[in-house]
């Protein structure tokens, strides 16, 4: 899960991009896409500020940007299989995450992983785009490797129409709002849907270590 | 306001106790020093309530052993927190310095603590021993009043006699916590310091005052100004065992769940015909080894009939069984065809069997994204002990297999009488080859790089009447540079009947003794205790660690009793003859944290009497066990375990044989292997 992983999938690509003779050489392309990811500082680029959508859809794979927001790093995952209403994002360095139609069901190797999420009453809000009472369940592995489940009491509200500026263009999409508490944490997860009725962004608290991740399919606007 | 540690390494304010706790688990180092007095703490919140700690401290030209320089003194501290601050009431505490030390530091004392308007912390507390110095006043209890001397002869002993007898002294002290991270300290200690004074040490003031900036919840650093003519250091370090660095971990996902077609639209992928095609099993056989070796996982065994798959798997990565299991499981759900239903898995322990895991596959199937899946796979399966169980065929390649590693390694002695670190560093070459399902010759040779072990000596004399050198003249081993032979043995490992584990070793099993080591263990699955009897004849080997031997032999053995109880508590009794031939018992008692962790304390009584042992008068130690996985957030099942002794002598001494029984079975089996079972999806 380090930013050099994600040079070595590009790295990867390029090479399986080049044993194909009948497909255009992708390789300038994504020359420039590693040189924009690769910089001298050691805080990572956000891809959605140094890329745009050619350069995104010429490494030919959907792409799902994570950033974590609370512990300062930014993952991109290109492996996608979908099993069923489940779909599942790897990357090279065995890091994934699993989705459940579309929300964030369990994750593996960012550390106190998310085992399993219940949130079929979320879901079925930001389904519809109608206000909520809801509950969810949030089960992760502390260091110790025990369960602990947090159970929240949440509030899903629509906030209305906005735009989200990402690969230098500006995505119209609807937000919503969900608040939840619990006996030890009040949190707030956000959803962006695009005009698709698509999971365009989302910012969701996952656990009190690994706090709140935003997931953006870029590929997919 | 957090707990502050003083210059003992023990919550406190310098000099002087405060009835604070560190948080349940913490582990804090503190090295401090001011006016000749330098200590290094390694303090440890073993329950909520109990802090213990183990002190090494080198004061200044107050050499005991005739060697010139600095006395240094090893030491016991245990911290009782009897009730926390709640509303008007201060919390409590009671403790013990140099409890079986040799007496420097010994004081006890009784101290309150109060915070008030938020940011200010007072303390006020009785103090004896050493504590009871400046403006000391008689006990009123009066049978209590004498402070009986103690002949403390060669230290290492409990003085009950002596603590909260005698005079005492009060002292207090005021904290203030100015910013989050800056905070203020002042104290009034009645410590005169009367023994230290003999050396360079001297003393104008009561009082102590200090800065204390906290860098994060790790570090932090102290400096004071010390009874009125000094200036002092401390540093701390502290980190819990259930945070790491790497939460649950950071390995690659594993594979897929891979759910059978539906069979109404899929009939033909469910006939069992292929089951009667050899080739075919032969080709499922290989695609599981490859894909369990892409999970770091060697498979051993292999069955499949049409509705049954059978494996045994070494897993030299996983540090819970659990998750090797459930990756066996994975795996197994991806390639078996579809009529295959049951899967049993048995992880091996040194190629022998624990348990059997059985598990229905449409369980796995269904409970792979079930919100509570971890609990209901764990229902679904079922665990049992798998001593009178059939193996699974060996497949081809598993035996005889060689698998070797070459890795550095370190030997480091802390705290050493002489000197507080001396080590070695080299290369260890190991092997093992199997030969047999249980059966192993196991070797490993060392060559030294770079080091000061051979500088460790024995500093004091062996008393009259000291038991046979058995151990102390570890230093004589230390000499010697050239490749070393660390161990050569054969090993057999079996399961002699349910619940029960036998082990037989054959060589040279550990760097000072060679010959025969024999190991039962009766450990019921789900059961927290097990017992065990080891029975080994030994010859002490030559110092240049070839193959040769010396002539010292003895027969030693003990009954063994374990209990995991509960919250990770655990305790060892070892009963029996030791290596110097004495009759007696080693109590190990530790605290084992799910990740790893492993912390804890152990004495060994003998009839080898207190003057005849030496300096120490009996064994004792701390044993500390770090998870490598803990700290790289991979997994691996490798740990780095050091014990620390006050001293190395000849009573209690315990042969150090690789491959006991209790540990290498204990995870593998249940109550551990259900604890751990949180990680069976991961």
């Amino acid at each position: 899960m380090r930013f050099l992983t994600i040079i070595m999938f590009m790295g990867a690509s390029i090479l399986a991009g080049c044993d194909n003779g009948t497909v255009e050489n992708p390789l300038p392309n994504n020359f420039a896409i590693i040189k924009a990811l690769v910089s001298q500082s050691d805080v990572p680029l956000d891809p959605r500020t140094t890329l745009t959508v050619e350069q995104i859809e010429a490494v030919e794979v959907p792409i799902l940007l994570i950033h974590a927001m609370d512990t300062t790093g930014i993952y991109i995952l290109m492996d996608r299989v979908t099993t069923g209403r489940f779909t599942r994002w790897g990357e090279l360095g065995g890091g994934e995450v699993i989705f459940d139609r579309n929300l964030p069901f369990r994750t593996h190797a960012f550390g106190a992983d998310l085992l399993s999420v219940e949130a079929s009453g979320t879901i079925a809000a930001l389904t519809k785009r109608e206000p909520a009472t809801v509950t969810r369940m949030q089960t992760f592995l502390d260091s110790e490797n025990q369960e602990v489940t947090i159970r929240f009491n949440c509030s899903v509200q629509s906030v209305g129409e906005t735009s989200i500026h990402s690969l230098g263009r500006n995505i119209p999409t609807f937000l919503m709002r969900e608040h939840c508490m619990s006996e030890d944490h009040d949190v707030t997860n956000s959803y962006w849907i695009n005009r698709k009725g698509n999971m365009a962004r989302q910012r969701v608290w996952i656990n009190p270590r690994i706090g709140r991740l935003e997931f953006e399919f870029l590929s997919d606007q | 306001m957090a707990p502050q540690l003083g210059f003992y390494g023990m919550p406190g304010i310098l000099d002087m106790p405060t009835a604070s706790a560190l948080p349940d688990g913490e582990f804090a180092t503190t090295l401090g020093h001011f006016n000749g007095n330098t200590r290094i703490t390694l303090a440890f919140q073993m329950a909520p309530r109990l802090t213990g700690s183990f002190r090494y401290a080198a004061i200044a030209d107050l050499d005991d052993t005739g060697l010139g320089g600095a006395l240094f003194d090893r030491s016991f501290d245990l911290h009782w927190s009897v009730w926390d601050e709640s509303g008007w009431r201060p919390a409590l505490a009671i403790g013990l310095r140099d409890i079986v030390g040799t007496g420097v530091y010994s004081s006890e004392y009784i101290v309150v603590s109060k915070t008030f308007a938020e940011r200010f912390r007072g303390t006020i507390g009785l103090g004896w021993g050493r504590l009871a110095g400046r403006g000391s006043f008689g006990n009123p209890i009066g049978r209590w009043a004498i402070r009986p001397d103690v002949d403390l002869g060669s230290g290492g002993t409990f003085a009950a006699n002596q603590w909260f007898r005698g005079d005492m002294a009060v002292f207090g002290g005021l904290e203030y916590q100015a910013t989050e991270r800056l905070s203020l300290q002042v104290e009034y200690s009645p410590d005169l310091y009367v023994r230290e004074r003999d050396g360079t040490f001297s003393l104008n003031s009561p009082f102590n005052f200090a800065l204390t900036y906290r860098f994060n919840k790790t570090a932090s650093v102290q400096a004071a100004y010390m009874y009125g003519n000094s200036l002092g250091v401390s540093l701390n370090l502290a980190f819990n065992p259930k945070r790491g660095p790497f939460g649950s971990g950071t390995e690659r996902a594993p594979p897929a769940v891979v759910a059978r077609p539906d069979r109404q639209n899929r009939p033909d992928l469910w006939t069992p015909v292929w089951a009667d095609v050899a080739e075919f099993r032969a080709k499922i056989e290989a695609d599981v080894a490859e894909l369990l070796e892409k999970q770091d996982l060697t498979l051993v065994g292999f069955e499949i009939s049409a509705q049954h798959v059978r494996v045994s798997f070494r897993n030299d990565r996983y540090r819970q069984t659990a998750q090797a299991i459930g990756r066996v499981a994975r795996v197994l759900s991806a390639r078996m065809p579809a009529s295959v239903q049951t899967f049993e898995i048995l992880p091996l322990a040194d190629d022998v069997s624990t348990s059997v895991i059985k598990m229905d596959r449409s369980d796995i199937e269904h409970l792979e994204y079930a919100f509570d899946g971890t609990d209901g796979m764990r229902r679904a399966a079922d665990i049992s002990d798998a001593g009178q169980v059939d193996m699974p065929r060996p497949i081809a390649g598993a035996y005889p297999r060689f698998t070797w590693r070459l890795a550095p390694y370190n030997r480091v002695s802390l705290f050493d009488p002489s000197n507080p670190l001396i080590y070695d560093v080299g290369i260890q070459l190991s092997g093992t080859y199997r030969l047999a399902p249980g059966l192993s010759v196991y070797g490993a040779v060392r060559q030294k790089l770079t080091g000061n072990l051979n500088k460790s000596r024995l500093v004091r004399p062996y008393p009259q009447g000291a038991p046979p050198i058995v151990r102390s003249d570890s230093y004589e081993f230390n000499q010697f540079s050239d490749l070393t032979i660390e161990r050569l043995t054969a090993n057999y490992l079996f399961r002699p009947g349910e619940n029960l584990y036998g082990r037989i070793s054959v060589g040279l099993l550990e760097r000072m003794y060679g010959g025969v080591s024999t190991e039962l263990l009766w450990k019921v699955p789900g059961r927290r205790w097990a017992l065990g009897v080891d029975v080994n004849h030994v010859k002490k080997r030559a110092y240049e660690q070839n193959l040769d031997l010396q002539d010292y032999e003895v027969t030693t053995g003990h009954l063994s009793a374990y209990f995991d109880l509960p919250k990770g508590y655990q305790f060892q009794v070892d009963a029996g003859r030791f290596l110097a031939a004495d009759i007696g018992a080693r109590f190990t008692v530790a605290r084992e944290f799910r990740n790893g962790w492993r912390i804890g304390a152990f004495a060994t009584l003998t009839n080898v009497g207190f003057e005849e042992f030496g300096e120490g008068s009996f064994d004792k130690g701390v044993i500390l066990s770090v998870p490598l996985d803990w700290l790289r957030g991979k997994p691996t099942r490798r740990n780095v375990v050091r014990t620390l002794r006050p001293i190395l002598r000849d009573g209690g001494a315990r042969l150090n044989v690789r491959n006991r029984l209790y540990p290498l079975v204990r995870g593998r089996s249940d109550p551990k292997l259900t604890e751990g079972w949180g990680r069976f999806w991961q």
